[in-house]
């Protein structure tokens, strides 16, 4: 290929009528004091807090402390190669991420830039990373589900679209699996999910993107990750940015699904920054905006009212407990800002019962609203029997002679228990959940082994979806629970066909 | 906490000039004040030999009574108060923050000039007014000094503003629209 010089120069003489002569004004500071990705300035009398500053090597500075000598500035980004005594001028713009379609897919750190390698992220739209959560009048009360698959959720803890559920847990309890799974199931409901990874190691975050792609929910998710090794203030605004992103699909009246992995991270980087900051320090250290910091954040998620185009961000915000105390000031902040809670129980983990959910705990104070009326008619009861089921079981323990209903009780709650089980990447379909759920609560169950109940589901569910798929359909089309009487048949003619496991040991089926 | 030089400076800077505006004695003050930092800065360790607590108090109250020999009235009772306070270490700060308040007053305003060749005094009385015009001072001071690696044209810093005329800066400027 020649290059051909003319059409270069025109190409450059275009760009370059663009340029007009001005006199170049700009306001100035020295800074006086550099370390642990913060920098403080002297001089820059009228910067506002939140502008964006940059340095004379060419990297950006957020005004975070506007004191009566100086300014304390947060760095995004390298800070090795700035110097005491360097300039730094205002740039009086906020901090801003790139917002739009061509994110879908991608990997992108807190900025927005692209850390996948695949090449530049092409959009001219932009959003402010700060921005004040929809009022009043521009919401309306959640009214649809958000599916996440997961039965113990969908039927317990349901989540409606622009609710925000806590997800809290110790290390361990599959707290990320669980918004994994979400996100596959989102497959195909035209919800656009974002995963903002909060100091989540590198090669974590690799396996998590690794198993979104294996099942094809890239094409609808935004990764963010902010990783350990960076500074501070980019784990601190990495979940701004994420709702950055959202907000841009929600106001375009689409589905948003984020997923904010993990805010106890977020909390210890802010906690960093405003230490440095020399802010004066709170409880367990942090500073005394610690609860604003996250109500500002998760009051962003939001159903917007039907002038604004319908749209909906739902959150979920994760917090890591310590050795399961929910009471510490972390988690009691967050708490009391969501619309409720699912607590996810090492105990619990450790038994065997995954995901592990723990019932008790775990509530969801809009989400009811949401659930379609099949689920409701199914899930009902669901609570108060694995509450009975708990209580009986302690008293079962001390071996004396139960009574038939007590014992039908208990073998109901196990089965319960069992059904509520889930392998990891296999989210249900809502309608296979009700169905399950139907046959549980309908007694179809109780005279099945335990072992063998995730057998019978998944059968029933293959035979179901392979000779009644009528029945699903009316839950898919209309929301509510199909003539009981054929229900009722169709897994009967399945229970009866249903082989059980040969065991040797015949007492090992309860 | 302990305050920093700069807020200590503010005050006691904000207390000596509000005193001297008052009973009219703003010229002799700053006069006697720019000599004192001549002194400090003639004697570079002034201010940790006034600091050193190895020195016993006569040894040092001798050498502020040479100080404020024949300063003003209202100066010496400032070198006195700031010793006795244990501030001494900040008195520069606080002669040059009162610069910074007797300059506001008087409406002056330095700027420091940097071109790539040397400009005459005429064009310096020019740029001088016409800066001035743009701000609003009476009088602008100008300290000029060399600097080649600008190319061109000229830059002027004030205030913590700064106005770039220089030619790097404007190719710098066409460098980043092309790339873009």
């Amino acid at each position: 290929m020649s290059i051909k010089s003319e059409e270069i120069s025109a190409l450059i003489k275009q760009q370059l009528e663009g340029y007009q002569d001005e006199l170049n004004v700009e306001e100035t500071g020295t800074v006086t004091y550099v370390g642990d990705g913060i920098a403080r300035a002297h001089g820059l009398d009228n910067a506002l807090a939140g502008e964006l500053l940059e340095f004379s090597n060419g990297v950006y500075g957020m005004v975070q402390n506007l004191e009566s000598n100086d300014v304390g500035i947060v760095i995004l980004g390298n800070y090795d190669d700035i110097r005491e005594g360097d300039t730094v001028k205002r740039t009086g713009r906020i901090m801003e991420v790139p917002v739009g379609e061509a994110l879908i897919g991608r990997v992108v750190n807190t900025l927005g830039q692209p850390i996948d390698g695949k090449g530049e992220i092409k959009t001219d739209h932009t959003r402010p990373v700060e921005r004040k959560a929809p009022g009043v009048m521009e919401r309306q009360s959640v009214s649809e589900p958000l599916q996440t698959g997961i039965k113990a959720i969908d039927s317990l803890v349901p989540i409606g679209r622009g609710q925000r559920e806590l997800i809290i847990g110790d290390r361990k309890t599959g707290k990320t699996s669980l918004a994994i799974d979400t996100i596959l199931n989102q497959k195909n409901q035209n919800i656009i999910c974002i995963y903002v990874a909060i100091g989540q190691k590198e090669s974590t975050v690799r396996t998590q993107v690794d198993t979104l792609e294996k099942f094809g929910a890239m094409d609808y998710t935004i990764v963010l990750s902010a990783g350990p090794s960076e500074p501070a203030p980019m784990l601190y605004l990495a979940p701004y940015a994420g709702a950055a992103m959202g907000e841009e699909f929600m106001f375009n009246g689409k589905h948003v699904l984020i997923v904010y992995d993990d805010l106890s991270k977020q909390a210890d980087a802010y906690r960093e920054l405003s230490l440095i900051l020399r802010r004066p320090p709170g409880r367990e250290a942090y500073p005394g905006d610690i609860f604003y910091t996250h109500s500002r954040l998760l009051e962003r998620a939001a159903k917007l009212n039907d002038k604004l185009g319908a749209g909906s961000m739902t959150a979920l915000p994760f917090v890591e407990t310590k050795a399961g105390d929910i009471a510490a000031y972390i988690p009691t902040n967050v708490i009391s800002i969501t619309d409720g809670q699912i607590f996810l129980d090492s105990d619990l983990f450790y038994s065997g019962t995954r995901p592990a959910i723990d019932a008790g705990s775990s509530v969801s104070r809009v989400g009811g609203d949401a659930q379609i009326k099949a689920m409701k008619r199914v899930a009902g009861t669901l609570r108060l029997d694995l509450a009975s089921y708990r209580e009986l079981e302690s008293f079962a323990q001390f071996g004396s002679d139960l009574d038939d209903a007590t014992k039908a009780k208990l073998a109901r709650g196990s089965r319960t228990v069992e059904v509520l089980k889930q392998p990891l990447h296999k989210p249900l379909a809502v309608e296979h959940q009700v169905l399950i759920l139907y046959a549980l609560t309908h007694g179809f169950l109780d005279k099945i082994a335990i072992d063998d109940i995730l057998r019978f589901q998944d059968e029933l569910i293959e035979y179901i979806d392979g000779s009644h798929d009528d029945l699903l359909d009316v839950i898919r089309k209309t929301g509510d629970l199909p003539d009981t009487d054929k229900m009722d048949a169709a897994i009967q003619e399945f229970a009866d066909q249903f082989q059980p496991t040969k065991v040797e040991d015949a007492s090992a089926s309860k | 906490m302990s305050l920093d030089k700069m807020t200590i400076a503010k005050r006691y800077s904000k207390a000596l000039f509000d005193l001297a505006v008052e009973k009219n004695q703003l010229e002799p003050v700053y006069e006697d004040l720019q000599q004192i930092k001549q002194v400090f800065s003639e004697v570079s360790d002034l201010d940790q030999i006034l600091d050193d607590v190895r020195l016993t108090d006569e040894q040092k109250s001798t050498i502020i009574v040479d100080l404020k020999k024949d300063a003003t009235v209202y100066v010496k009772n400032l070198i006195q108060m700031v010793y006795d306070y244990g501030r001494i270490s900040n008195m520069v700060d606080i002669v040059d923050q009162f610069t910074v308040l007797y300059n506001a007053y008087n409406h002056i305003t330095y700027a420091e000039l940097s071109t790539a060749v040397e400009i005459d005094s005429d064009q310096k009385k020019r740029l001088a007014d016409g800066f001035a015009k743009r701000i609003g001072a009476q009088k602008v001071i100008i300290n000029s000094r060399l600097d080649p690696s600008i190319i061109g044209g000229a830059v002027l810093k004030s205030n913590g503003l700064v106005y770039d005329g220089s030619i790097s800066s404007k190719m710098a400027k066409i460098k980043q629209m092309l790339l873009k």
